[in-house]
């Protein structure tokens, strides 16, 4: 018996904790999965004879082989049609390069949909003979025709042992195709000021920067093109292993302008490739992978005043330190190179459900586990940290994310770079924690001729004067660049408010007085229906709902549920907006602007950015984060909640963005598969759950209960596109509402045009269940109606009521729809 | 001869022992029902734990795999004190030693028996767990067949590896018992190692549970390791892949044949052994040393010295008092943070919040149960003293007082370990410190009513009274949920009731009142009385 029982008691709570097992659903936002990049074997000039006739060109795919690809990644081969130096003959068994005549022709090796591309230089001799001259380190590949040379190389001891700078040199190997009589020293030899070329030992010495070339001329045939070797040379270090990379950024004093010569892949595709040369993986030190060794942190820019109140109590700490891969604080130029921050952004585990779906799966050590959180109502905790137990965050805000590559300084220029955060395969979900691109804090920045990829939000840019150029920003799971201010003003109480009292007359007060709670301990209908911000946001819980018969026995009086109209409500809910915005230094008199930021967006394209291509942040403002108005909220969550933020309404500096030259948004969506829920976390359901006493109800909150963009968006015609019965949305910037944004957008050609929606307007239109009074106690689904209804007005409450402002395309001319970005295209810009 | 035998050895059984049929009839009665609940219970966590698996691929077979292997394992520790107890036996010797049986007859029954107990055990664990698993994994038809077979032959493997590590463990077990000091040496590290097998097993599933997400656990990576694992478990795979089309029957046969092979090894090994027990008797004891005279001593220190000596000298192996009581603070540690953090996930966190004083009910409960169970153990028994009691009435001390002594020894070392248990919880935050002292005090009162109830119990000799069950099993439900409850009425009235922490000292000094005046009141008079009903 004895042993029975111990053996019960042992065993118990492992019994118990299979009812505490709960399991979610993981979402799926299905997005086509394309080849990340494409192998080849060849050279930037590769030889091809004449009398040698067609051969078989090879490539192979790197792609996340946990996921199908989409159709329209298949491996295709293509040369310009005006020449006719080669052409391509697709056969049966693959693709075939076919000689014509002597000369030299690029070679595109790209995926069917062209988005992803590689390209090589075919140069066909004959017996005239032709110089083929190729770098030991050679340019990429891939990406745009932008090459540059550092004039320094970098040499250690080791990862922990200072670095020290010589004269870069560049190796070559030169060889004659086609005429055996011929060596390098018959071609005629050009080149630029800057560089010391020694044929004897096949180097290139870079003495000053500027502009370089090195050109071998055929000595005799007027129509064989010279061998070109074209870059610009720049004061910088060259970049030839991950550990070059940090020693010249992260652990460098002062951080070094750098020059990339080598890929930085993940182990998983560094493992896949046949030909590593010019490969490492990205955290490897001296055969150790370890990506977060030497991440770089710092606090958040964003603002933490709610962070910095929270730990300041006893609960648990939350952090407000913010990694990043790659802090550069000088130049980056890329060559067409890559840096693939998989191992470090991505989840390290994965799970297989029973459907085959990947799920990744966050692994304690994991150190990208998401945005830090700006601020919350009830306990700030995001579901991707370790937390502790029984934590009830009911609602919470993001601010500043991780980042693969942080710019911290001026005039940093990033040039030619591909940069991806993640292999996610087909679900934006995947990219939750992965991470942002590049987060700019640095003024004259300029990101060029890049493909930026795969991230949470590819490029954040905040108090930065910023271009980007010539860029593809596609795989996005909110948006291709994040823009807005770190700078902000505070709510002004002495600042003068207009408002309507109970029988419509003007009122003027300071907005101290007008945001004053009402006593709830002393209860008057004069209070209660005053028209100032506490009375009207109290009347929008209220309204069309019976939350005044759950209210009434807290504060012994019966609140008139309809007292005002919707339409008071909401201009109402507009003067508290105004109230707690303060454009002081931002706004002039006039109404011009002082913006913290300009952001320039010139000829880029913009694919499969799920929320937004181009997003104008600002800082949520609603009066519960300045003194947790509605005080109806305050009463029902402050027997629940012990901390609650104060004085966090903030009004956030403008942001000018521009828009130039001929920038592309290919982001079409279904409506149905448009979704806001990554902008914030909330457990509104284990909260009805567990305090509304509706145990008889499996509690449902859903984004369109306490964020309905999506809805009114597709109550918007303009913003729509039918094909076949199926709306499609492409909205490529938006101006976050909610709270107050001052931001604008100024367009270079007027090609698209904008529309603005009130979720607290559309939220007040709702209704709940209603049952008669004296029952609605004991009636779940009464209740339950009720709280959601009433908790998704407490959402604007905590947000703001501004607009939501979305730019969207022509949608008669639906451009672009169907179509992918051409890679091949952008390059032939740079 | 073997049926005869045979029978014998099953009417030694509590079930099948004859009695009156009004009384034996509620007993089988009793006994169906535990069964079917314990059947009923695996069955229904199986089945749940199945639909939660049920996302990830493979997950569940390579389960099921390691948990009849695991069975495999319980059947086999289930069966080998029992064959230890049942084969080498000297007293049973004694007895047939001087009947003209044939050794193998003697053999075949007992052989017989265990086969049908190992039967029993896996009809009651194997089979169902098999039916289950085939019903939601949609196998077979043919699969209930061949699990009718599989629960006929299993047995053969679990008797047959019990059998040969059944001489062993003999051995051991004797020389162990034989020493005092080695016994609570292998027994303190024996429970200790369990103990943080059992913290670390509990630690890894609790954070599994509180991650909320199998997601966490279930990785690639670890599914692979559980498939390799499930797949190397000879014979449960080839026998779970039956209910598949294209299994591989002969495999499966092959497996069957491996257990009867096991079974025939083991038997002429064990019967060897055990006719040479027989005819020879257990192996001599190596000549005593003579024990050292320590000189006169008090009459109160040599009683405490007996009394440490009396609990030591147990029959009950690891689980002596003694191993469970130095282990108790960590088992007691790792449940009750176990269930706290439970408590605080999920669905549970609902409960929780939803009954003010739920949290505070299981959390005393436990601790109160971890007290009864330890020290129900035989902290304080007198069928230890066996005949020394006799001696005990001729000792120039009082009753009372050596009773009180017999009491204080275990008494102390049962309420030091769990005034550790209770500062630990306090050190890691798990109890504030203000409650740790009152439910510290609350906890030694309860212990000492223990120990007073079963001093007044075990001096009356009823054996069945329900009293020290009531005190055991009962009270620490009623001492915990007495004050949730008044919290629970407290918190929807406002009441300003009493903390339920007071009241659980109350309650506890009051029970602790009763039991010391019924034994103020009656020890002696039990106690010459005793005496007077044993020899009776």
């Amino acid at each position: 018996m004895k042993k029975g029982l111990l053996g019960l008691l042992l065993i118990f709570p492992f019994l118990i904790a299979f009812l505490a097992f709960t399991t979610s659903d993981y979402l799926i936002k299905g997005v086509e999965q394309d080849i990340a990049d494409i192998e080849i074997d060849y050279p930037a000039l590769a030889p091809f004879g004449l009398k040698e006739g067609k051969q078989k060109l090879q490539a192979n795919a790197i792609f996340n082989q946990d996921y199908p690809l989409s159709e329209g990644n298949e491996i295709v081969f293509s040369v310009p049609e005006d020449q006719d130096v080669a052409r391509i003959d697709k056969e049966e068994d693959g693709y075939y390069l076919v000689p014509l005549s002597e000369g030299q022709v690029e070679v595109t090796v790209s995926n069917l949909k062209g988005n992803v591309s590689r390209r090589f230089t075919a140069v066909v001799y004959g017996e005239t003979g032709a110089l083929i001259v190729n770098l030991d380190f050679p340019f990429s590949t891939a990406g745009m025709e932008s090459y540059y040379w550092g004039t320094k190389d970098i040499e250690y001891a080791s990862i922990d042992s200072p670095y020290s700078k010589k004269q870069a040199v560049i190796d070559f190997e030169a060889a004659v195709y086609g005429n055996e009589s011929m060596d390098i020293y018959d071609f005629n030899l050009e080149y630029s000021d800057n560089l010391a070329i020694d044929l004897s030992k096949e180097q290139i010495k870079v003495l000053t920067p500027g502009e370089s070339f090195i050109r071998f001329i055929h000595p005799f045939s007027t129509t064989t093109p010279p061998t070109e070797i074209v870059f610009t040379a720049v004061e910088a270090v060259n970049i030839y292993s991950y550990a070059d990379l940090l020693k010249a950024t992260n652990l460098s004093e002062n951080g070094e302008a750098v020059v990339l010569h080598v890929n930085l892949e993940s182990q998983a595709n560094f493992a896949s490739l046949s030909n590593k040369n010019h490969y490492d993986i990205f955290g490897n030190i001296a055969g150790t992978v370890n990506p977060e060794a030497y991440v770089y942190d710092f606090e958040t820019t964003y603002n933490h005043d709610f962070i910095d109140g929270w730990n300041a109590g006893i609960s648990f700490k939350v952090s407000k330190e913010v990694h990043t891969g790659i802090r550069l604080r000088q130049s980056l130029y890329g060559n067409g190179f890559l840096i693939n921050g998989h191992d470090l952004c991505y989840p390290s585990s994965s799970s297989v459900l029973s459907d085959g779906t990947v799920v990744p799966v966050l692994s304690p050590s994991d150190l990208y586990r998401g945005p830090r959180i700006y601020t919350a109502v009830g306990d700030p905790a995001s579901p991707y940290e370790n937390n502790t137990d029984g934590v009830e965050p009911l609602l919470v805000l993001y601010g500043q994310d991780n980042s693969l590559l942080y710019v911290d300084g001026d005039g940093v220029t990033v040039d030619n770079i591909r940069l991806r955060n993640a292999d996610f395969g087909n679900n934006y979900q995947n990219l939750i924690t992965t991470g942002i691109g590049i987060d700019v804090n640095g003024d004259r920045t300029v990101i060029s001729n890049s493909v930026i990829s795969s991230a949470r939000s590819l490029i954040r840019t905040y108090s930065s004067d910023i271009t980007i150029e010539n860029c593809l920003l596609q795989n996005a799971l909110e948006y291709g660049i994040k823009a807005g201010a770190n700078e902000f003003n505070r709510v002004d109480p002495n600042k003068q408010i207009t408002y309507s009292d109970d029988n419509g007359n003007k009122q003027t007060t300071t907005v101290s007085n007008y945001v004053t709670p009402i006593d709830l301990a002393n209860p008057t209908a004069a209070n209660m229906y005053s028209g100032k911000a506490d009375s009207i946001l109290s009347a929008g819980v209220l309204t069309a709902n019976q939350a005044n018969v759950f209210i009434s026995p807290f504060i012994h009086f019966l609140i008139d549920r309809d007292h005002f109209t919707i339409e008071e409500m909401a201009s109402g809910a507009q003067v508290v907006q105004d109230a707690m915005t303060n454009t002081t230094g931002f706004v002039n008199e006039d109404g011009s602007k002082e913006y913290a930021a300009h952001v320039e967006v010139k000829n880029c394209f913009f694919y499969n950015c799920h929320v937004s291509s181009i997003s104008l942040d600002s800082y949520y403002n609603g009066p519960f984060l300045y003194n947790n108005i509605s005080t109806m909220f305050y009463a029902v969550l402050g027997n629940y909640i012990d901390y609650f933020p104060k004085d966090g309404a903030l009004t956030m500096a403008p942001t000018e963005l521009t828009l130039s030259g001929d920038n592309r948004f290919y982001t079409y969506q279904k409506l149905s598969d448009l979704s806001f829920d990554s902008l914030l976390t909330h457990d509104i359901d284990t909260f009805i759950k567990v305090h509304g006493g509706v145990s008889s109800i499996q509690a449902d909150v859903t984004e369109d209960d306490y964020l309905p963009l999506r809805q009114l968006i597709g109550q918007t015609n303009q913003a729509l596109y039918s094909n076949n019965g199926v709306n499609y949305v492409n909205t490529p910037i938006m101006k976050m509402g909610g709270g107050t944004n001052l931001s604008d957008v100024v367009f270079e050609h007027d090609s698209l045009s904008s529309f603005s929606v009130n979720c607290y307007e559309h939220v007040l239109a709702r209704s709940a269940t209603m049952v008669p009074d004296n029952q609605f106690m004991g009636s779940d689904e009464a209740k339950y109606s009720t709280m959601k209804v009433a908790l998704s007005r407490a959402a604007s409450n905590v947000m703001g009521f501004e607009d939501y402002t979305f730019y969207t395309l022509d949608m008669a001319e639906h451009p672009y729809f169907g179509e992918t970005p051409s890679l091949s295209e952008l390059s032939a810009r740079s | 001869m073997i049926g005869t035998l045979f029978v014998r050895e099953l009417l030694s059984l509590p079930l099948f022992k004859p009695g009156p049929l009004l009384k034996k009839l509620p007993q089988v009665l009793i006994y169906v029902i535990v069964m079917a609940a314990v059947v009923a219970i695996e069955c229904f966590i199986y089945v749940e734990v199945y639909d939660t698996f049920q996302a990830y691929q493979g997950v569940n077979r390579a389960l099921t795999a390691i948990l009849l292997f695991v069975l495999l394992l319980a059947s086999v520790v289930y069966l080998l004190p029992k064959m230890a107890k049942s084969f080498f036996s000297p007293k049973e010797r004694l007895i047939v030693g001087t009947l003209p049986l044939q050794p193998g007859s003697l053999y075949g029954a007992k052989a017989l028996l265990f086969y049908f107990q190992a039967t029993a055990f896996h009809l009651l664990t194997t089979f169902p767990l098999s039916i289950a698993y085939c019903v939601k994994s949609n196998g077979l038809f043919a699969f209930y067949i061949v699990a009718i077979l599989f629960a006929l032959f299993f047995p053969l493997l679990s008797v047959g590896f019990a059998s040969l590590l059944c001489p062993l463990f003999a051995l051991l077990s004797s020389f162990i018992k034989r020493n005092i000091w080695v016994l609570l040496l292998v027994s303190f590290a024996l429970i200790t190692g369990l103990a943080f097998l059992y913290s670390a097993a509990l630690r890894l599933f609790v954070d599994l549970v509180v991650g909320n997400s199998l997601n966490y656990l279930l990785t690639k990576d670890f599914v692979a390791i559980l498939l390799r694992i499930g797949d190397s478990l000879y014979p449960f795979t080839s026998y779970l892949k039956m209910s598949y089309l294209g299994a591989d029957v002969l495999n499966f046969l092959l497996s069957m044949l491996i257990c009867f092979v096991v079974y025939v090894i083991s038997y002429p090994v064990l019967s060897a052994i055990y006719s040479s027990f027989l005819k020879n008797g257990p192996r001599p004891r190596k000549k005593e040393k003579w024990a050292h005279g320590h000189g006169m001593t008090s009459p109160v220190r040599a009683l405490i010295k007996k009394e440490f000596f009396v609990l030591s000298s147990s029959n009950e192996g690891v689980l002596s008092f003694f191993s469970l009581v130095l282990a108790s603070p960590f088992l007691v540690i790792s449940v009750y943070q176990g269930v706290n953090a439970i408590f605080r996930t999920g669905n549970l966190n609902y409960v929780r919040i939803l009954f003010p004083g739920f949290e505070f009910f299981i959390s005393i409960a436990l601790l109160f149960l971890f007290l009864s169970v330890v020290n129900g153990s035989g902290g304080f028994s007198l069928d230890k003293e066996g005949r020394c009691i006799e001696l005990m009435k001729q000792f120039p001390v009082r009753p009372k007082a050596q009773l009180r002594i017999k009491i204080a020894v275990p008494y102390i070392w049962a309420g030091l370990a769990f005034a550790v248990s209770t500062f630990a919880l306090a050190c890691l935050n798990s109890l504030d410190w203000p409650s740790f002292a009152l439910v510290t005090l609350s906890g030694l009162l309860f212990l000492a009513s223990l120990y007073f109830f079963a001093a007044v119990e075990s001096l009356a000799n009823r054996p069945n009274s329900p009293v020290l069950p009531i005190v055991s099993f009962v009270a620490p439900f009623v001492l915990a949920g007495a004050p949730a409850v008044l919290t629970l009425i407290d918190s929807f009235g406002n009441l300003g009731l009493m903390g339920p922490n007071w009241v659980l000292l109350g309650l506890s000094a009051t029970l602790f009142v009763v039991s010391a005046a019924a034994f103020e009141i009656r020890a002696d008079r039990l106690f010459i009385r005793y005496e007077v009903r044993a020899q009776a």
